[in-house]
């Protein structure tokens, strides 16, 4: 039997006036999977994401986290029920310092204590070794006292996915974090976010850099012209030549037949 | 029904100058991606600049230190005095484009607002400086003869002359950004800015234009509506700017034919509401014609959804920096020590200074709460101050309340306001909220100010509030023969202290952290959780909060208070000062109180330099000030000082 | 084809990016009269930034950008445009509220033929009365360049032709690059995410890794040498 997915996108379509950036699109995340989420520019993977995370309706379709329909779920509701995303864009707070960052995203006192923090404000310890074992998971718990704007493009993209973690998600959207980071960073990330997964964190990863998404991801779904065109194993997708030429440019399915050639 | 007829006929003049001033207003967004709320203003200076010229021949110069007036003879005929005023018009215009709002091209909407809100205040204050008398009834223009429309119906024709010339301008300028080049070349840049450069179109040159032309037909609207009714410095800005920017959304500022409609629409009912007066029982008295642009402006934004169009340009500039506080314990309390000395050992008119500069420190830390720390922006924080000045007056004087508890209900009711204005501030952010909140501050003010019920008669100089006293210490300003009396400042300086507290200690706290989440991107604050919306709330509830304790101080000190106490135009000059202070930060708010017109900077240079400041003068530089700000150091006074302490910090240390 | 002498576009050492910040580090590149230079590279190399950069539309951080001999000033971007650049930006920088002949008109310049420009794209001409909004992505990328020919430009930059177009489209559109490039003596430089296709019709190509130019050759050597490219496109250690 199959086990219940933790995600799980039923015939979802988005339209921006007029225009169908997704159309019925499906996909499921397992517990404990990394799903990649792959497919040219322009293809519908951030909007389909933005649907997932509630950040556009959608206009068919269902999606499921835990069983539960979102469909009437804030963005704010979805992430507190473990539902966390990233952004493509840098999308830190940047008056607030790295560990205000992760702060923000989350503490959840109740509303006795927020209002008496404005007559004493106070961190508990657990609070702090909560927010400094997010940052340490990804490696950079020597950032926690620094702002946003003092620390590297790689730099931020990880506090990106500290934040998220912060929150204890159930299931992590990362929305490109490897763009804007050169190769060793890349490959970095890749190993963190094996980590994070052996750790129990399930995640859908969308990214451009093949490199990294066919080394980390237990399951591939390729998208073109909002539409999901293949679904599988990367070494099944990646071997899909025909889906490959078609949709991710012929020269780049040369070099793929290349880097399987070399390795076997 | 004939009543009606008539009310309706009556209001097309009144419609038609909101009609133009919205068009007006449509046209310099679309030149600029500035929403002007300073257009009135420029429409205010051009009719004085015109009847000071038909009166006795004088131009008036709006620069201090040069020569104020060129004589210029005798009174001035029509045609060369009506050349004259629009050439200023279009000189005024093309100034404030290329001195404030070019360099702001790439600033964030606050900046743009701000910046406005400077020119506002500064063209007002230098109508007050350069015009003796400022209430004016000039002679009627355009033909006013009664035209008999049907039997029992008879109005002056002057009004559909004006509504006339406002229907022939929507068509003229749907036809330019129709047909023209220029007119596609300003709706291309409007979409998308890259776009037009890339085509070798400059967007700059086309918003000096946009400016120029929109002047122009604020200085022809000031002329021709100032016979209409009394001519005053805030004719323009409080009686048709808001109207006009209702029209104007409804008209999604973008299209000049429904703007035109909308705005001599609303200047109609408005008419009409004489008559309902007599014939509704229930209908209020006094607000009501102040109530339906508020009511069209909410129902525009929040309800038709209407926003304005977002303009294709990179912004790359950011909101002031919100500090953590590092004041310790041992600072704070030798502050308050010094302050609390200081009204015992300076004499009176320093006392006063120094009130009236903590006093503005409070209503700017109001705003370091919703615009510092939320990215909001609120021009009725006045109105909430006065609200609570009035519920002070019923708690204490008719209810008989005691005193801390009395001052804190009116803060209560102040924030009940709060929420209730920020509750738009669920659907519209940025410079429609700016809206929102202007045309609610200017519905309390008539709404409930006017009312004689709430805020008695203007001739008995409004209500009075009783003085302050605690464990039988009387804490008031003025006990027979005893003025200036220090126990009154030692609990200003007390209140201004705990909340001083209160706001530093907010920045570190959850609330805190959440509000600046939400400043600095909504989408990323919903996506880790943060409730946006509570988040909003809570940071309207709580600013309008300190400001109606702002509003209680206000009315003790002064002891009675009026519908003028808490005027719209000191809702912008607290916005003003406080943003010149810097408005991310607690020492911003307290610089904004020292710098504050009447407060002890001014009162300080005049007691140095000699007589010679007004009120006026100080506004005038203020406002000057502001935009200055806007323009060179978003980060106010504080943000300069702090940069030149790390500065030196980082310089004094080899790297 | 590669007279340097008389370069269109001259850019040295140029830093590029966004506050400060360079995404583009130390680049070199010439586009000379009648020549179609591709830029390549993976997402996130800063090919765009390039483009945005050359036409004043961005700051260089640092070096030169030379358009017909003349150095860009970003604070008077549209002088370059007057001069003879035209730009289609990645998402075809189109009004959308305008109509698709307005558009042209804006396009237009003293001098250059608008039904020349117009033959290229004779697909166009139907649809002249249609918002641009309203058409479809192919129809609006021939808009954007037909917009952009209507100028008579001598140096065309073109960002991501073929994002979000079909492949058969893109098939039709890209070789018209080089025909414009053969008719008109017009400098082209091209930015596309079609390796294969943009070799087969460009002269030369740069590839952009990381910010910087991994590799500089003449476009058909490329089509032959394709080790050069993966290792630009996976990583080295893809191999």
């Amino acid at each position: 039997m199959r086990a219940a997915a933790l995600l799980e996108c039923v015939d979802v379509s988005v339209n921006y006036g007029g225009v169908c950036a997704v159309d019925r699109a499906s996909l499921a995340v397992e517990p404990g999977q990394l799903v990649g989420l792959i497919g040219p520019n322009g293809a519908g993977k951030t909007s389909l994401v933005d649907a997932i995370s509630g950040f556009v309706p959608i206009s068919t379709g269902r999606v499921l986290f835990d069983g539960v329909d979102l469909a009437r779920s804030k963005p704010h509701q979805r992430a507190r029920a473990g539902l966390v995303r990233t952004f493509q864009s840098l999308e830190l707070f940047d008056d607030l310092s790295v560990r205000d960052n992760l702060l923000a995203a989350s503490e959840r006192p109740p509303w006795w204590r927020l209002a008496g923090e404005v007559a004493w404000p106070r961190l508990g310890r657990d609070q702090l070794a909560e927010i400094d074992g997010a940052l340490e998971s990804v490696g950079i718990a020597e950032l926690a006292g620094r702002s946003p704007g003092e620390i590297s493009q790689g730099q931020r993209k990880l506090v990106a996915v500290a934040r998220a973690l912060a929150t204890h998600p159930k299931l992590l959207l990362l929305d490109e974090p490897a763009s804007g980071l050169d190769t060793d960073e890349s490959a970095e990330l890749g190993r963190r976010l094996r980590t994070l997964l052996d750790r129990g964190t399930s995640m859908l990863l969308v990214d451009h850099d093949m490199g990294l998404v066919l080394e980390v991801c237990d399951h591939l779904v390729v998208l073109d012209f909002g539409r999901v065109i293949a679904t599988g194993p990367p070494s099944v997708v990646r071997g899909d030549r025909s889906v490959i030429e078609a949709y991710l440019g012929e020269s780049l399915a040369d070099t793929l037949d290349r880097v399987d050639g070399d390795a076997t | 029904m004939t009543d009606y007829a008539f009310y309706l006929l009556l209001g097309s003049g009144a419609g038609a100058v909101i009609a133009m001033l919205g068009m007006g207003l449509v046209l310099t967004y679309r030149g600029s991606g500035v929403v002007n709320f300073a257009y009135g203003a420029i429409a205010t200076w051009v009719a004085y600049v015109f009847y000071g010229l038909r009166a006795d021949g004088d131009y008036v110069l709006p620069f201090p230190g040069l020569p104020e007036r060129i004589d210029g003879g005798d009174e001035m005929a029509f045609v060369p005095a009506i050349a004259i005023s629009l050439a200023t018009a279009a000189a005024l215009g093309l100034l404030v484009y290329a001195f404030v709002f070019r360099p702001l091209r790439l600033a964030p909407a606050l900046a743009k607002v701000v910046a406005s809100v400077g020119v506002l205040v500064a063209v007002l204050a230098m109508v007050q400086l350069r015009f003796e008398s400022t209430i004016l009834s000039p002679a009627k223009i355009l033909p006013s003869e009664p035209v008999t429309i049907a039997r029992d119906l008879t109005v002056p024709r002057d009004g559909f002359w004006l509504a006339g010339i406002a229907i022939t301008l929507a068509i003229a300028l749907w036809a330019v950004y129709r047909f023209t080049r220029f007119g596609l070349a300003t709706r291309a840049a409007a979409e998308d800015e890259r776009g037009a450069i890339t085509l070798g179109l400059s967007p700059d040159a086309l918003a000096a234009l946009n400016w120029t032309a929109a002047a122009v037909v604020a200085g022809a609207v000031g002329i021709l509506a100032s016979p209409l009714t009394q001519l005053s410095p805030l004719l323009f800005t409080a009686l048709y700017l808001v109207p006009a920017l209702g029209a104007a959304l409804i008209g999604r500022f973008t299209s000049f034919g429904v703007t035109c409609a909308a705005g001599l629409a609303i200047g109609m009912v408005q008419s009409t509401f004489v008559q309902l007066q007599v014939d509704v029982s229930w209908w209020p008295e006094i607000g009501a014609r102040e109530g339906l642009p508020f009511l069209a402006i909410v129902g525009a934004l929040v309800l038709l959804g209407s926003r304005l169009p977002t303009r294709g340009s990179i912004e790359i500039a950011r909101l002031p920096r919100a500090p953590i506080a590092r004041a310790r314990a041992a600072e704070l309390g030798l502050g308050y020590a010094a302050t609390v000395a200081a009204f015992f050992i300076l004499p009176g008119g320093w006392r006063i200074a120094l009130l009236t500069s903590l006093i503005a420190a409070v209503l700017a830390l109001s705003l370091v709460v919703l615009t510092g720390f939320l990215g909001q922006i609120s021009l009725a924080q006045m109105a909430f101050a006065g609200i609570a000045g009035f519920a002070l007056a019923r708690f204490a004087d008719d209810m008989r309340i005691p005193f801390p508890i009395a001052p804190l209900l009116a803060a209560l009711v102040a924030t009940a306001f709060g929420l209730l204005v920020g509750l738009p501030a669920l659907r519209v952010r940025g410079i429609n909220l700016a809206i929102v909140t202007l045309a609610g501050g200017v519905a309390i003010q008539e709404f409930v100010f006017k009312n004689p019920d709430y805020t008695g008669s203007i001739a008995g100089g409004g209500v009075r509030i009783p003085k302050p006293e605690l464990f039988g210490i009387d804490l008031g300003l003025t006990v027979k023969g005893a003025l200036f009396r220090p126990a009154f400042g030692v609990m200003v300086t007390t209140v201004l202290l705990v909340l001083v507290v209160a706001v530093m200690n907010l920045r570190r706290a959850t609330l805190g952290r959440r509000m600046l989440a939400v400043r600095a991107n909504e989408r990323a604050a919903a996506a880790a959780g943060i409730d946006v919306a509570r988040t909003k709330l809570v940071a309207f509830a709580l600013s309008a909060f300190v400001a109606g304790v702002g509003g209680t101080l206000i009315g003790y000190r002064f002891g009675t208070i009026s519908d003028a106490s808490y005027g719209l135009f000191a809702s912008l000059t607290v916005l003003a000062f406080a943003y010149i202070g810097g408005i991310a930060s607690v020492g911003g708010a307290l610089i904004a109180g020292a710098v504050t017109s009447g407060g002890i900077f001014f009162f300080a240079t005049q007691e140095i330099v000699g007589r010679g400041s007004s009120a006026n003068l100080e506004l005038f530089i203020g406002g000057v000030a502001l935009v200055a700000m806007a323009v060179l150091n978003p980060e106010g006074i504080a943000g300069a000082l702090r940069q030149s302490r790390a500065s030196r910090f980082l310089e004094g240390r080899p790297r | 084809m590669t007279d340097h002498g008389g370069a269109l576009l001259k850019v040295s050492g140029l830093d590029a990016g966004y506050l400060g910040v360079p995404v583009v580090r130390g680049l070199d590149l010439t586009v000379g009269p009648g020549e179609v230079v591709a830029l390549l590279g993976p997402n996130g190399a800063g090919k765009t930034t390039t483009l945005l950069t050359i036409s004043g539309l961005l700051p260089a951080i640092a070096g030169s950008v030379k358009v017909l001999g003349e150095p860009v000033n970003p604070r008077r971007a549209h002088r370059v445009a007057r001069r003879g650049l035209a730009h289609v930006l990645e998402r075809r920088g189109l009004f959308y509220g305008l109509t698709a002949r307005e558009n042209l008109r804006l396009g237009h310049r003293g001098g250059a033929d608008l039904a020349r420009a117009l033959d290229y794209f004779p697909a166009l001409v139907p649809l002249l009365d249609r918002q641009a909004g309203l058409l479809s992505g192919g129809e609006q990328q021939m808009l954007a360049l037909a917009r952009a020919l209507a100028g008579a430009p001598r140096l065309l930059l073109v960002d991501e032709l073929s994002l979000g177009l079909a492949p058969i489209i893109v098939e039709t559109l890209l070789p018209l690059m080089r025909t414009i490039a053969h008719d008109t003596g017009t400098g082209v430089l091209l930015v596309e995410q079609h390796v294969h296709q943009a070799l087969e019709i460009s002269d030369r190509a740069y590839v952009l890794v990381h910010g910087e130019v991994a590799v500089a050759a003449a476009s058909d050597e490329l089509v032959r040498r394709r080790d050069m490219l993966e290792v630009s496109y996976l990583g080295e250690n893809a191999l």
